[in-house]
C-alpha cells in the first residue's frame, strides 16, 4: 500500500472524527458549521479513496455505488449525531435504504428488500413508538449533552485507520467479482448471478438455507419465540389491585 | 472494488461505535448498535459474492433475524426502565457503581439551548422537558 | 583414678538434685504439696553422703608423678556425654560434658553438699506453710545441680554453662515472692549485673580457645604451662585471659564495681541467702579463680589486680556495713567483705596463698550460713521484721538462736582460736608474705594495712548487730504476735550443727593445715604449694579482733549515747555510708538511663520507621485501588463500554499497528 494511500486513510479519519466532534450535539453554538465542512471534506476524501480502489471497467457500477455509499456515510454521520431522536430513527432509515442498495450492488436482491421490510419496516417504526410514549417534547436536557465525545471519537478514529488501512492493504485493487473456492461444489456463475429470474435467486437461497443450516434456522426461530414471549413478559404491567 | 465495500461496513460500524459511547439517549443507542450490526452484514454480503455462495447471505439472515429479537427485548427493558425512572437517560442508572464513589454528573456543563417553541396558539406551552428532581426520579412510576 | 568406681559413678552427684528438681516441678503442685521437700532432701543428704566418701577416696589416692609439678597430681575424670564434637585435626573442637574430680573439686563438693543439706532441713520449717512450698524446693534442688555441676566441670564450656545456671537459679530463688515488686526487682538487677561479668567470662573462654585451642582444663594448663612459663614478664595474651575471666568473678561474687546486686538480693528467703548468698553460689568465683591457677600464676599483674580489687572492696563493704540497720544486710556486706578477703588471698601470687583462700572459703561457708540461718530465725520469731532498731534483747527468748549467732559471730570477727581466725590468719599471712619480694611489693604491703583494719571494722560491725539484737533490755514489734519463741526443731538443729563446725573446723584443719596444703597440693597448680605461718600477724589479727569486739561492746552492749554522737558529729561520712556510697544512685544515673534512653529511641524507631514501612506497603495497594481502580467502577453501563472500546483499539495497535510501522 502506497504512503499516499495511508496519508489518504489518516486524512479521511482525522477530518471525519473532528467533523463528527463538532457535529455532536453540545451547548456551544456556531460549531455547526465548521462541522459540515470537515465532514464534507471527509466524504470528499473517502470519495477518492474509492476511485483509486476501482479496477478496469467498473465506471458504471463504481458511480452507483458511489452514491450508494454516500448516502449510508452521511446518512450514519446524521443518525450519530442529531438532537432529536425522531430524527435519528429516521436518518438511520435512510442508512438502512443505503445499504439495502449496496445489497442490490451485490446480489443479494432477497436481501435487500428483507431489510428494508424487517429494519425500516419494523423495528424502526417500534423505536418510533418508544420514543412517542417516552418523550414526548421532542428533544429533552439529555439529549443535548453528549458524554465524553472526546475519548470515543478519538478511540473509534484509530480504530478506523487500523480498519482501512488493513482492508486496503489486503484487497487493493481487487475486483468484486465472482471467484470460485476450490474443493466446494461449484456453484454455476449463472445460477448465482442470474437477477432476471427472481425465483432462483431466491429459490437458490432457500436451497441452501434449508439444506446447509437447518440447524441454526431452527435455533433462529426458537430465539423468535423466546424473544416474542420474553418481550410481553418483561413489558406486562402488573396489575393494580 | 472489493475493498470500497469493505471500507462502508467499516465505517458504519465505526460510527455506530461512536454512537453508542456517546449519546444519552437509549433509543439512540440502541439505533446506533443496529448501524453496526448493518456494517457487518455488508461485509459479510461483499463476500458472499465475491465467493460465489450463500454463506454469507444467510448469515445475514440470521442477523437480521436476531437483530428484530434483540430490538423486541431490548425496547421491553427500555420501556422498563422508563417506568422506572420517568426518563430515557442512561447516565441516570449507576446503582452498580462502587459505594463511596460519588455520582458522576453529565449535566454539569449547560445544554445546548434549544430554539423556543414557535408562539403558536397553544393551549399549554410546555416547553423544554426540565430537569428532573431525585425525588421526582424516585416517585415517578410511571409515564 | 580414673577407674575408680566412686569416680566412675561421679555424675551421680549432680544428677540426684536434678531428678529431685524434675520430680519436685513436675509433682509437686498436685501431689506431693506439703511434702515437696523429700525429693529435695533425699538428693541433698545423698549428694553428701557421696561426697564425703569422694573426699575420702581422694584423700587416700596416691598423687601421680606429673613432669611438670613438682609434687604430683591427685585427678580422675569421667565423660559423661560427648556433647560437641566437630572438626578434626588441627581444628578440632570438642567439648564433651566430662566430670573431675581432684582435691579442690571435692572440697568444694563436701561444703556444697553439707551446707546445702542443712539448709534444705532448715528450710523446711521455715517456709512452712508458704504458697509455693513445692517451687522453693525445685529451684533449690536445681541450685545444687547447678553448683555441683560447677565444682565436677571440666573444661571451660562446661563451666561457663554451669556458671549461668547458678545465675538461673540465683534469679528464680530470689525473686520468689514474685508478688512483692522489690523482689522481683532485685532478682533482675541480680541477673543483669552477673550477665555483665559473665559477658568478661564469655570473652576469656573464647580468648582461650584462641590462644590455646582447645577447651580442656588440662590441654589449657599443660600448653600454658609449656607456653608462658618461666617468662620474665608475663606475655600479655595470658594476662587478657586472666583478667577476663576475672570478671565473671567479679560479677558472680560481688566485687567492686558489680557488687551492687548482693545486698538487695536479701529480697529473697533467708535460706536462700544463706546457702546462695553465703555459702555456696559466690564462692563460684573464688572457686573458679582457685581452679585456673595455673594460669594465674602465670601473670603476676592480673593476680595484683585480683588481691588488689578485692582488698578495695573488703574495706567498702565494711565502711557501708558499719551503719546498716537491716540484719540481713550486714550480714549481705559481711560476705561482700568476705569475699573480698579470699580474693586478697588468692591474689596474692603464691600458691600456698590460694590454698589459704580456699581455706577461708571453707570455714566461711559455715560460720556465714550459720549467721543468716540465725538471721532468719529471728526473723520467723519477730514476725518478718529484721530492723535492728526494733528488736532486742532476746538472748532470754530464743537462747539457741542467740548463742549460736554468737559463736558464728565470734568466728567471722575473727576471735582467736576460732574457726575464722585460723583462715583469716592464713590469708593476711600470705599477704605479709607477698610483701617481700616481687615487683608489687609495695601494693601488697598497702593491701596488708588495709586489710588488718577491715578485719577490726568487720569484729565491730558484726558484734554490734549481735549486740543490737540479742543484748540490752527486750523489745518486740508488734507483727511478732505470738510466734515471739525459739524456733522449732527443724531450724535449730541445723543452728547447733553449724555452730559446733564454726568452732571447731578451723582448730581441726588449722592444727592441720599441712596436711590441707598437701591434700590440696594433688589440685592443678597447687603442687608444690608451701603453707605460711607468721606469729607477728596472728598476734596482730587476734588483738584487732578483740579491740573491735571490745569497742562494739561499749558502745551498743550497754547502754550509751556514744553511737548517736559519733553519727552526729561525722554526720556526711555517716550519711554515706548508710547511702551505701550512692553506686546505685551513680549507676541508674550513668549507666541506666542513658541505656533506658536507647532503647526508647530504638522503640520509637520501630514504631515510626519499621512499622511506617511495613504500614506503607500495606497501605500502598489500597491507595492504588483507591485512586485509580474504584473510580473505574461507576455503574455506567456506557463507561464501561468506552473503557472496551479503548482497550480493543489499544490491543489492536500493539498487534497490528506496531509491526506495520516497523517497531
Amino acid at each position: 500500500m502506497s504512503g499516499a494511500m495511508q496519508a489518504l486513510i489518516v486524512a479521511i479519519a482525522i477530518s471525519g472524527g473532528l467533523g463528527v466532534f463538532l457535529l455532536m450535539p453540545r451547548a456551544a453554538t456556531g460549531t455547526r458549521p465548521a462541522g459540515l465542512a470537515l465532514a464534507g471534506l471527509s466524504l470528499a476524501l473517502l470519495v477518492v479513496a474509492w476511485c483509486a480502489n476501482f479496477g478496469e471497467g467498473d465506471l458504471p457500477a463504481g458511480l452507483v455505488f458511489c452514491l450508494l455509499a454516500a448516502l449510508t456515510v452521511v446518512a450514519g454521520v446524521m443518525t450519530v449525531t442529531r438532537r432529536s431522536p425522531v430524527s435519528c430513527a429516521l436518518w438511520f432509515a435512510s442508512v438502512v435504504i443505503g445499504t439495502s442498495g449496496l445489497f442490490m450492488l451485490q446480489n443479494a436482491q432477497f436481501l435487500a428488500a428483507a431489510t428494508i421490510i424487517v429494519y425500516a419496516g419494523a423495528i424502526i417504526v417500534m423505536f418510533l413508538f418508544v420514543v412517542m410514549l417516552a418523550q414526548q417534547s421532542g428533544v429533552s436536557f439529555y439529549d443535548r449533552t453528549p458524554r465524553e465525545p472526546a475519548l470515543a471519537i478519538i478511540s473509534a478514529g484509530i480504530l478506523l485507520v487500523l480498519l482501512l488501512s488493513v482492508i486496503v492493504s489486503t484487497h487493493h485493487g481487487e475486483s468484486a467479482s465472482v471467484r470460485p473456492i476450490a474443493g466446494e461444489p461449484s456453484v454455476s456463475k449463472t445460477a448465482f448471478m442470474s437477477s432476471d429470474a427472481a425465483g432462483q435467486h431466491v429459490a437458490g437461497l432457500g436451497r441452501s438455507l434449508f439444506a446447509d443450516h437447518w440447524l441454526s434456522l431452527e435455533i433462529a426461530g426458537a430465539v423468535l419465540l423466546v424473544a416474542m414471549v420474553g418481550a410481553i413478559a418483561i413489558a406486562a404491567r402488573k396489575e393494580r389491585a | 472494488m472489493l475493498a470500497n465495500y469493505l471500507i462502508v461496513g467499516a465505517i458504519l460500524f465505526v460510527l455506530g461505535a461512536v454512537g453508542f459511547l456517546t449519546r444519552r439517549n437509549m433509543i439512540v443507542m440502541f439505533l446506533s448498535a443496529e448501524m453496526m450490526l448493518q456494517g457487518v452484514s455488508l461485509n459479510l454480503v461483499a463476500f458472499s459474492n465475491v465467493w460465489s455462495n450463500w454463506h454469507g447471505q444467510i448469515f445475514t439472515i440470521y442477523i437480521l433475524t436476531i437483530a428484530a429479537a434483540e430490538a423486541a427485548i431490548a425496547l421491553a427493558l427500555v420501556v422498563k426502565l422508563y417506568h422506572r425512572r420517568g426518563s430515557l437517560d442512561v447516565s441516570l442508572w449507576q446503582d452498580l457503581r462502587e459505594p463511596d464513589q460519588p455520582a458522576i454528573d453529565d449535566d454539569a456543563e449547560p445544554a445546548a439551548s434549544v430554539p423556543a417553541p414557535p408562539a403558536w396558539p397553544t393551549l399549554t406551552p410546555a416547553g423544554v422537558e426540565p430537569r428532573h428532581t431525585d425525588e421526582e426520579i424516585e416517585e415517578a412510576t410511571h409515564v | 583414678m580414673s577407674d575408680s568406681m566412686l569416680v566412675q559413678n561421679v555424675w551421680l552427684i549432680p544428677a540426684l538434685p536434678l531428678a529431685a528438681a524434675a520430680i519436685t516441678a513436675a509433682l509437686g503442685p498436685k501431689v506431693l504439696r506439703e511434702r515437696s521437700h523429700w525429693p529435695c532432701v533425699i538428693a541433698a543428704v545423698g549428694a553428701a553422703l557421696f561426697s564425703i566418701l569422694l573426699l575420702a577416696v581422694v584423700a587416700t589416692a596416691e598423687p601421680v608423678a606429673d613432669a611438670k609439678s613438682a609434687g604430683g597430681e591427685v585427678s580422675g575424670t569421667k565423660v559423661v556425654y560427648d556433647w560437641i564434637s566437630v572438626g578434626a585435626g588441627a581444628g578440632k573442637f570438642t567439648a564433651p560434658i566430662e566430670f573431675r574430680v581432684d582435691p579442690l573439686t571435692s572440697l568444694m563438693l563436701v561444703m556444697v553438699t553439707f551446707v546445702g543439706s542443712l539448709i534444705v532441713v532448715y528450710s523446711t520449717g521455715y517456709m512452712h506453710g508458704d504458697r509455693g512450698y513445692w517451687r522453693f524446693f525445685a529451684a533449690v534442688s536445681l541450685f545444687l545441680f547447678s553448683m555441683t555441676g560447677l565444682v565436677l566441670a571440666s573444661n571451660f564450656l562446661l563451666i561457663y554453662v554451669f556458671w549461668e545456671l547458678v545465675g538461673l537459679c540465683s534469679y528464680l530463688l530470689i525473686g520468689f515472692w514474685y508478688e512483692r515488686p522489690s523482689a522481683a526487682a532485685a532478682s533482675k538487677k541480680a541477673f543483669l549485673v552477673n550477665r555483665i561479668g559473665d559477658f568478661g567470662f564469655a570473652l576469656g573462654v573464647f580468648m582461650v580457645w584462641v590462644v590455646f585451642g582447645t577447651l580442656d582444663f588440662d590441654a589449657v594448663f599443660d600448653k600454658a604451662t609449656v607456653r608462658f612459663g618461666g617468662m620474665s614478664v608475663a606475655a600479655p595474651e595470658i594476662t587478657l585471659i586472666c583478667l577476663l575471666l576475672f570478671c565473671g568473678a567479679i560479677g558472680k561474687s560481688a566485687q567492686f564495681p558489680l557488687h551492687v546486686w548482693l545486698p538487695d538480693a536479701m529480697e529473697g528467703p533467708t535460706p536462700v541467702s544463706a546457702l546462695i548468698h553465703a555459702a555456696t553460689m559466690v564462692t563460684a568465683g573464688v572457686y573458679m579463680v582457685a581452679r585456673f591457677t595455673p594460669l594465674f600464676l602465670l601473670s603476676p599483674l592480673a593476680t595484683m589486680t585480683v588481691s588488689t580489687i578485692g582488698c578495695f572492696t573488703a574495706l567498702l563493704a565494711a565502711l557501708i556495713a558499719l551503719t546498716q540497720t537491716d540484719l540481713k544486710r550486714i550480714l549481705a556486706y559481711s560476705t561482700v567483705s568476705q569475699l573480698g578477703f579470699m580474693f586478697m588471698g588468692l591474689g596474692c601470687g603464691a600458691r600456698g596463698a590460694v590454698v589459704a583462700g580456699i581455706f577461708h572459703v571453707f570455714t566461711h561457708a559455715f560460720f556465714k550460713a550459720l549467721l543468716f540461718l540465725g538471721a532468719g530465725s529471728v526473723m520467723h520469731a519477730m514476725g518478718g521484721v529484721i530492723d535492728v532498731r526494733r528488736i532486742g534483747g532476746l538472748r532470754r527468748r530464743m537462747p539457741i538462736t542467740c548463742w549460736t549467732f554468737a559463736c558464728g559471730a565470734a568466728a567471722l570477727a575473727g576471735f582467736p582460736f576460732l574457726s575464722g581466725f585460723w583462715s583469716k590468719d592464713a590469708i593476711l599471712a600470705s599477704l605479709a608474705h607477698a610483701t617481700h619480694e616481687g615487683t608489687y611489693a609495695v601494693v601488697y604491703r598497702a593491701i596488708l594495712s588495709l586489710a588488718m583494719l577491715t578485719a577490726g571494722l568487720t569484729a565491730f560491725y558484726t558484734f554490734r548487730a549481735f549486740f543490737k539484737v540479742f543484748w540490752g533490755e527486750e523489745r518486740i514489734p508488734d507483727e511478732a504476735g505470738h510466734h515471739a519463741h525459739e524456733s522449732p526443731a527443724t531450724m535449730t538443729y541445723p543452728l547447733i550443727v553449724l555452730a559446733i563446725f564454726s568452732l571447731g573446723i578451723g582448730a581441726i584443719l588449722a592444727l592441720g593445715f599441712d596436711g590441707l596444703t598437701e591434700f590440696l597440693g594433688g589440685a592443678p597448680g597447687l603442687a608444690g604449694a608451701h603453707e605460711v605461718h607468721s606469729v607477728p600477724v596472728m598476734i596482730t589479727s587476734g588483738a584487732v579482733a578483740i579491740v573491735g569486739i571490745a569497742v562494739a561492746w561499749l558502745m551498743y552492749g550497754q547502754p550509751s549515747t556514744l553511737p548517736e554522737s559519733l553519727a552526729q558529729k561525722f554526720r556526711s561520712a555517716y550519711e554515706l555510708s548508710f547511702d551505701k556510697f550512692r553506686f546505685d544512685e551513680i549507676y541508674s544515673r550513668f549507666i541506666v538511663k542513658p541505656l533506658l534512653a536507647v532503647a526508647e529511641a530504638s522503640r520509637l524507631a520501630d514504631i515510626w520507621i519499621v512499622d511506617g514501612l511495613v504500614r506503607l506497603v500495606s497501605a500502598l495497594p489500597a491507595f492504588i485501588g483507591r485512586i485509580a481502580l474504584r473510580p473505574i467502577q461507576n455503574g455506567l453501563v456506557q463507561f464501561y463500554a468506552l473503557t472496551m472500546v479503548c482497550c480493543l483499539v489499544v490491543l489492536l495497535v500493539l498487534l497490528i499497528g506496531l509491526p506495520w510501522l516497523g517497531m
